[in-house]
């Protein structure tokens, strides 16, 4: 066995063959759409003879994604396999990650981990790549096909209803009568997010079987629809319009932004925050005890090592389970629990 | 001449468009009533189907998940009878039955803290609670939908207990794809636009079975959040009906200019969760909207038609009635000329007599008409001088009294003549009145109560007499006309006709109007 060692940005065939290349198309609106395929990286050493896994993410600028990058350093150098990594610019460019998929098949992946960017526009990728005998590992987000191995990701019902069981543990403790009138607003990124939904959902399901029947979710959801910068704005809002707000959920990174921005500059101490993603602006709510904040931090590290994992399992055929659909969880990180080792990894890891 | 005759084809063509305007109003006005009524009967007729097919399709959802949860008691009395087999035996004979089954998972959650069922349907059953809920339950239920990690997809269980010698000792749970929820909401006669929903009363937490976006199929979302819930919604509304104990609730309302219907059932079997079927009505009425198309166009059709024949026939009546016209004018001045021909000193005085009076008759004001009928009734003034000897009408003398006698008995002919005319009773009061004086000394009847054509005839008689040349005397000058309508006036002659006929002498700067 000739072993090759190459400088990683020098390496990957793909590299070779698809430079930073741009596409175009016409989307299903007639809209003349055009994306980057940004070209393969390879993770530390590519050998010969080895397992060749590609992991494809959503946004590979977001610091969410780039967690799952060092996941596939990490997991090139322990498990002794050769990974590439790419992904779309932005998560909206699903055609790029097709496109992704094409380059990966023709180069030889033994598996395609891949975060997908449209589960139903993608499916019909996926299940070609499984049927020709590509290994196929979703993180993160489902495919709507059976075409496919395995799924690491965030059962987002189960981390929505922990967020309220996290929300209705500071209510109570915070000496709330449950004869009180008590009222939670949820702010949501957009609402066309199935990710989102469903974390309100579980929220809501849960508060609706667990919390006392005065302490009720204010109806009127508001939704910054996916623009950050709005979410200050969408939080004061809710407080103009309801003077007995004892708690607020944000589903997403820029809710929970904008619920922290606004309880830090009015000290609402008084206010239960339970947000989503790790951020400036919820760590410093949280770091500070006078505040009841926590977030939830999903394992995206853990979704991407794993996946890697299982591709390597499956071509040595060790792989495995019961389940296609492995819900890595969330850690609600808080103010008890910070300096927990393990959360603290996770923080860093976010 | 040539205004009167602008206005008498001005006056035709609104007697032609009026009518046909009238028409057009009413067509107009019955149409929209027509189209107004038909509308509103189909939007009555979109509301009930819409009701009715809501309630249809829930009742068949429940109607479906009840079949699921009979089925799941069925199997476990038939489980609580089979005292004979071991738990474990009947456990592994129910594994056996999932390949080709339509469920995903199978097997028993018992009292006493036992599962069967493989290591990760036991960690989801636990996860899902199902175990806690399988432990209190005493009859059937379903659970909500989870995603589940066997497979990935949304699935939902259906528990029922198991009783033996009176005692529960345990459920049966049956794990069944979410998917089968969506192929019982699902029809191909229902309108792609319909939606179907599960939701959780409490939580409005909604997981969409069947929509126009398939892709968000088995999706979960909140009611508040697709949906105005402010209180004055007629949504929230039908929530409170539900949260108050009713098992059914519909509303039907107005969003984006589109009329919906929304139908809430309780699910017996899923407590607090409802099937709700939200309807878009056009779906209905889109079905015969081409029909709907067809008898407008239909309708418009026929009025058109309609309308053009009834102007076509307009048009045709209209020249018949002018070729009428024209023809009695024919016979008129052919029975004038056959007067006038009788007389040769009087040659043209029917002509100008019917001139001379229709401009009077205009100038009292009279329509177009009415001033026809008096030119008609001055041309046959005189039509009873027919009767009268030639011998005494063209006599260049003198007449005795005898022959003057006879000479005035020709209006009483010209009546007697015309009089047979029932169209035109004018034309023999015409003829019967002109030689009568508003003094009572005219003949032949000295009448004083003299109809209007008859002094106008009278006034427009005495000046064409005046103007013409006699055998014993010469045209008269025009002052001396002018001078003997003055006189008469009040006495012979109507006062104000004989102002006006004054009033044409007077316009008559160069005494052509006889001439013309």
């Amino acid at each position: 066995m000739k072993k090759m060692t190459k400088i990683a940005t020098f390496m990957t065939v793909a590299a070779v063959l698809l430079c930073g290349c741009s596409n175009s198309q016409s989307s299903a609106s007639g809209e003349n759409t055009t994306y980057n395929v940004p070209e393969f990286s390879a993770a530390g050493t590519v050998e010969d003879d080895r397992a060749n896994v590609y992991l494809i993410v959503k946004g590979i600028y977001k610091d969410y994604f780039k967690v799952m990058f060092d996941a596939a350093e990490d997991a090139a150098k322990d498990l002794g396999c050769n990974v590439y990594y790419s992904g779309s610019e932005e998560s909206s460019e699903w055609e790029a990650q097709a496109d992704l998929m094409d380059i990966a098949a023709a180069n030889g992946a033994d598996a395609v981990v891949i975060a997908p960017d449209d589960s139903t526009r993608l499916a019909g990728k996926v299940s070609e790549l499984y049927n020709k005998g590509v290994a196929v590992i979703c993180v993160d987000a489902m495919i709507n096909t059976d075409d496919y191995n395995v799924c690491y990701m965030t059962d987002n019902l189960s981390a929505g209803a922990q967020a309220a069981e996290e929300m209705l543990s500071y209510l109570k403790n915070s000496g709330l009568s449950e004869d009180e009138n008590a009222s939670i607003a949820i702010q949501i990124g957009r609402t066309s997010s199935q990710t989102v939904n469903e974390r309100m959902a579980g929220f809501c399901q849960y508060w609706a079987e667990y919390a006392p029947a005065k302490w009720k979710v204010i109806e009127d959801i508001k939704s910054n629809n996916g623009d950050n910068s709005k979410a200050v704005a969408v939080a004061e809002e809710y407080f103009a319009e309801y003077d007995n707000i004892k708690g607020v959920f944000g589903t997403n990174d820029g809710a929970t932004r904008g619920f922290a921005s606004y309880i830090a500059q009015n000290n609402r101490t008084d206010v239960a925050i339970v947000g989503f993603d790790y951020s400036d602006e919820i760590g410093a709510l949280i770091n500070d005890s006078s505040y009841m904040a926590s977030t939830m931090l999903q394992r995206q590290y853990d979704m991407a090592y794993n996946g890697i994992k299982t591709a390597v399992e499956i071509k040595n055929g060790t792989f495995s389970t019961e389940s296609k659909l492995i819900d890595t969880g969330v850690i609600a990180v808080n103010n008890s629990n910070i300096d927990d080792p393990e959360v603290k990894l996770a923080v860093e890891r976010n | 001449m040539k205004r009167n005759e602008k206005k008498t084809s001005l006056t035709n063509i609104t007697k032609t468009v009026l009518p046909v305007g009238i028409y057009i109003v009413i067509c107009a006005i019955g149409i929209s009533a027509l189209i107004g009524f038909f509308n509103r009967l189909i939007e009555k007729h979109d509301r009930e189907l819409s009701q009715q097919m809501c309630s249809l399709i829930t009742e068949k959802v429940t109607s479906s998940l009840e079949y699921l949860t009979n089925s799941a008691y069925d199997l476990s009395v038939m489980i609580a009878n089979d005292k004979e087999s071991g738990l474990d035996e009947i456990y592994e004979r129910l594994s056996d039955s999932k390949s080709g089954a339509n469920y995903t998972s199978i097997g028993l959650i018992l009292d006493d803290g036992t599962v069967y069922a493989t290591e990760s349907e036991k960690s989801e059953l636990e996860k899902q609670e199902i175990v806690a809920s399988a432990n209190k339950l005493g009859g059937t239920m379903i659970s909500k939908p989870y995603r589940s990690v066997v497979n990935g997809q949304m699935v939902f269980t259906v528990l029922s207990s198991i009783v033996r010698n009176g005692n529960k000792i345990g459920s049966l749970f049956v794990t069944y794809h979410f998917s089968d929820i969506v192929e019982l909401a699902y029809s191909d006669n229902i309108d792609k636009s319909t939606e179907v929903w599960l939701m959780d009363l409490q939580s409005l937490n909604i997981i969409l079975c069947a929509g126009p976006k398939e892709a968000l199929v088995g999706t979960w979302s909140n009611l508040n959040l697709d949906y105005d819930m402010s209180e004055s919604s007629n949504l929230t509304e039908s929530i409170a009906l539900l949260r108050g104990g009713m098992d059914k609730a519909s509303v039907t309302y107005k969003d984006d200019g589109e009329t919906y219907t929304h139908v809430f059932e309780k699910i017996p079997s899923m407590e607090g969760w409802s099937v709700v079927v939200r309807i878009p009505n056009k779906a209905f009425s889109s079905t015969i909207g081409s029909f709907r198309s067809v008898v407008r166009f239909f309708t418009i059709g026929v009025v058109g038609a309609t309308m053009l024949l009834l102007v076509v026939f307009m048009l045709r009546f209209e020249k018949e009635k002018e070729s009428l016209e024209n023809l009695t004018t024919e016979v008129i001045r052919a029975f004038a000329r056959a007067v006038d021909y009788n007389d040769p000193y009087t040659a043209g005085h029917s002509r100008r007599v019917g001139r001379y009076s229709r401009e009077i008759a205009r100038r009292l004001g009279m329509n177009e008409e009415e001033c026809r009928d008096v030119y008609y009734c001055g041309l046959l003034h005189d039509v009873g001088k027919l009767g009268i000897d030639n011998t005494i009408i063209n006599k260049p003398g003198k007449l005795t009294d005898d022959e003057y006698d006879e000479i005035k008995k020709h209006p009483d002919m010209g009546y007697e003549i015309l009089n047979d005319i029932s169209l035109h009773k004018s034309y023999a009061i015409g003829a019967k009145y002109h030689h009568e004086r508003v003094d009572g000394k005219g003949y032949p009847n000295h009448e004083t109560d003299i109809p209007l054509v008859g002094r106008i005839i009278a006034v427009a008689d005495a000046y064409d007499a005046m103007t013409s040349r006699r055998p014993y005397r010469d045209a008269l000058p025009q002052a001396e006309v002018r001078e003997q309508l003055e006189k008469n006036a009040g006495t012979q002659f109507d006062e104000n006709i004989a102002g006006i006929m004054i009033k044409m002498i007077d316009e008559d700067k160069d005494y052509k109007m006889r001439q013309k």
